[in-house]
């Protein structure tokens, strides 16, 4: 590691922690519905209510509230289906993209509908600019808006008290778009453009090449089908090349959103690696900021609603111990670069001139601290952006986002969704601790009994085996080994890397494996589906179930929850789940792929 | 293709709600 990577790391941790306590105590206050300083926003907000029918104070049933969760967003998933299947018929489609096929279409509605993002097409050749904008970026922002609500009504269930109700999934959806995630990406598109990030609806454009040069043209007849050879090789002719076509569109207001609500979708295909998407280091900074910015601002907003600050400090403690030495890892490996290379006498030492370390599939614009930083923040997250290829890792480098993802995005994790993962493993902290002393667990004043544990479970386990039965399916089954283009190991970490990405709801890819099939659009949409709402199913149960309950008075057997031991244990509980439930898959893959660097 | 994918989707809504139903009587079985 060099002291300016360290340097850049240290200062990012800095400025996240120190941007995510304003923020976290604002949400809480607009979740709560006090004043605040978007308050002159409430006309409209109400003005939306009485539009779609509905009335802000009445409570929802967990049940009900579920239902209005589910309701809209396969209404969401459905509306993008169609937007993808009917792009050819549609407005803003200058470079008059087909529609998208099917499997494709399924697995991509699912994805954004499910704030995954995961992406078996290359938006630049696939997508047009009504998709994008209509489709895409508006399920990042009501994604994650129901992520976040999902977060708020758990909350309300610690806090209120022998209550059937836990609040109003169109009024928290409503108050997270308007207030939150709107005016944040309102603020980080426009920075974003003065950093040359593009946004416009104006066609591809044609410009010169620098140099112009020749290709290889296959020669077609009038069939269109290649003329062959003696040897029956397609016949080529020289062709000269003198300009090249720019994708374009409104990609800023997109990509704001994309960092912010952690959708991680990208405009463009390789996501914030092309210029037009993450132009400058400022760019670059930013953009990984705002993906940890909103979940490390909730365990803050945590802290106010349940009126105990210290509670929301304990939970992203315990996000930054897990988050710091993984990504020290990951960073600590890249940098020191590949053995083979270094014994073929290559020089990956840092110096004045040159990076060093593992710079495969990393812009130089970045280097490898940032890269790192990115890759680990992503995986931590539930954003799924790269400004980095993943594939090139070294193995060690590599499994660390995998198994950030394998944990249930917890660090961090998704808007909402990371939070409230969360605080699953802390209802089963709490349980085990109850077990060590014999007593009643207690969570903030409410006991923990076999319904919370069922359903914390069910959180915990859903995605453990999505992930696992999926990559098993996937290299056992003869459609799902047909694109598996790296032999042995590293193919199978490939497609473990995406059934951890799809059954995670992360959505970033190690490439390499052709998943834009009808086997992989299927199979990894219901990953992502499962992933998403049947976690959040259980969770709401469990904030109906806890809301219901009497807030029992701390006693001698309560164990304290804010406290470096609650850290320590929380943190355990939900490394000991990821190592026991990943660690023989991660044998197969990445930990075999690190010894046979050693073996050669 | 259309209608096999939209099936689809009907079959994951209609699965979610069993598993609302389902969290909801495990709920209803506590003393």
């Amino acid at each position: 590691m060099t002291t300016s990577g360290v340097l850049q790391l240290v200062l990012y941790m800095l400025v996240l922690l120190a941007a995510a306590w304003p923020l976290g105590i604002f949400m809480a206050r607009v979740y709560e519905g006090k004043q605040h300083f978007l308050s002159w926003l409430s006309g409209p907000e109400l003005g939306l209510y009485r539009l779609a029918g509905v009335d802000p104070a009445a409570e929802m049933s967990w049940r009900t509230y579920a239902i209005a969760m589910l309701a809209f967003n396969i209404l969401g998933l459905l509306v993008v289906y169609g937007l993808q299947r009917c792009q050819h018929l549609l407005p803003l489609n200058p470079a008059a993209m087909p529609a998208v096929t099917p499997d494709s279409s399924f697995n991509t509605a699912v994805s954004f509908a499910t704030n995954t993002n995961w992406q078996g097409y290359g938006g630049e050749v696939t997508m047009s600019y009504l998709t994008q904008m209509l489709g895409l970026t508006v399920q990042n922002f009501v994604s994650a808006a129901a992520g976040m609500a999902c977060l708020v009504a758990l909350i309300r269930g610690f806090t209120r008290k022998q209550a059937t109700g836990i609040g109003n999934f169109w009024v928290d959806l409503t108050r997270s778009t308007l207030y939150i995630l709107l005016p944040l990406s309102l603020v980080l598109s426009i920075v974003l453009v003065s950093q040359g990030v593009v946004q416009t609806f104006g066609p591809y454009a044609k410009v010169a090449l620098v140099q112009p040069t020749t290709f290889d043209e296959a020669v077609t007849g009038d069939d269109g089908k290649p003329f062959l050879d003696e040897k029956g090789r397609p016949t080529t002719k020289k062709s000269p090349l003198t300009e090249q076509t720019l994708a374009l569109g409104p990609a800023a207001s997109q990509i704001a959103i994309k960092q912010l609500g952690t959708n991680g979708g990208g405009f463009f295909n390789v996501n914030s690696a092309h210029p037009f998407e993450n132009p400058t280091p400022l760019s670059n900074f930013l953009e990984v900021l705002a993906i940890l910015l909103i979940p490390a601002a909730l365990c803050f907003t945590f802290g106010e609603m349940v009126q105990d600050r210290r509670q929301g400090f304990a939970l992203l403690s315990t996000m930054v111990v897990l988050f710091v030495p993984l990504l020290a890892v990951c960073y600590g490996a890249e940098q020191a670069g590949n053995p083979l290379l270094a014994a073929a006498g290559a020089d990956q030492t840092a110096s004045d001139s040159h990076s060093g370390g593992n710079m495969e599939g990393k812009e130089v614009r970045y280097g490898i601290a940032s890269s790192a930083l990115w890759a680990t923040a992503t995986t931590a997250a539930s954003n799924g952006s790269v400004n980095s290829m993943h594939d090139s890792y070294t193995p060690m480098g590599g499994l660390v986002p995998m198994w950030l993802m394998q944990l249930g995005e917890v660090i961090f994790g998704g808007v909402g969704s990371g939070l409230y993962g969360m605080l699953a493993f802390a209802i089963v902290a709490v349980f085990v601790a109850g077990l060590m002393v014999g007593r009643t667990p207690e969570y903030l004043g409410k006991k923990i009994e076999a319904y919370e544990m069922k359903m914390a479970s069910l959180v915990i386990l859903i995605p453990c085996a999505v992930v696992l039965v999926g990559t098993a399916v996937a290299v056992i089954a003869p459609h799902g080994k047909a694109t598996i283009f790296n032999p042995a190991a590293h193919g199978f970490s490939e497609v473990l890397y995406a059934f951890s990405s799809a059954g995670n709801n992360n959505g970033s890819a190690f490439a390499g494996l052709g998943a834009n099939t009808l086997f992989y659009n299927t199979a990894l949409g219901l990953a992502m589906f499962f992933a998403r709402y049947w976690l959040a199913i259980p969770m709401l149960a469990i904030a109906g179930s806890l809301a219901s309950k009497k807030l029992v008075p701390p006693s001698s057997g309560t164990l304290p929850t804010h406290t470096p031991l609650f850290v320590v244990l929380l943190a355990s509980v939900v490394v000991i789940v990821g190592a026991l439930t990943f660690l023989p898959a991660l044998a197969l893959g990445p930990i075999v792929e690190q010894l046979q660097l050693y073996a050669q | 293709m259309d209608a096999l994918f939209l099936l689809l989707v009907a079959a994951l809504a209609g699965l979610s709600l069993l598993l609302i139903a389902g969290c909801g009587a495990l709920m209803g079985e506590r003393p």
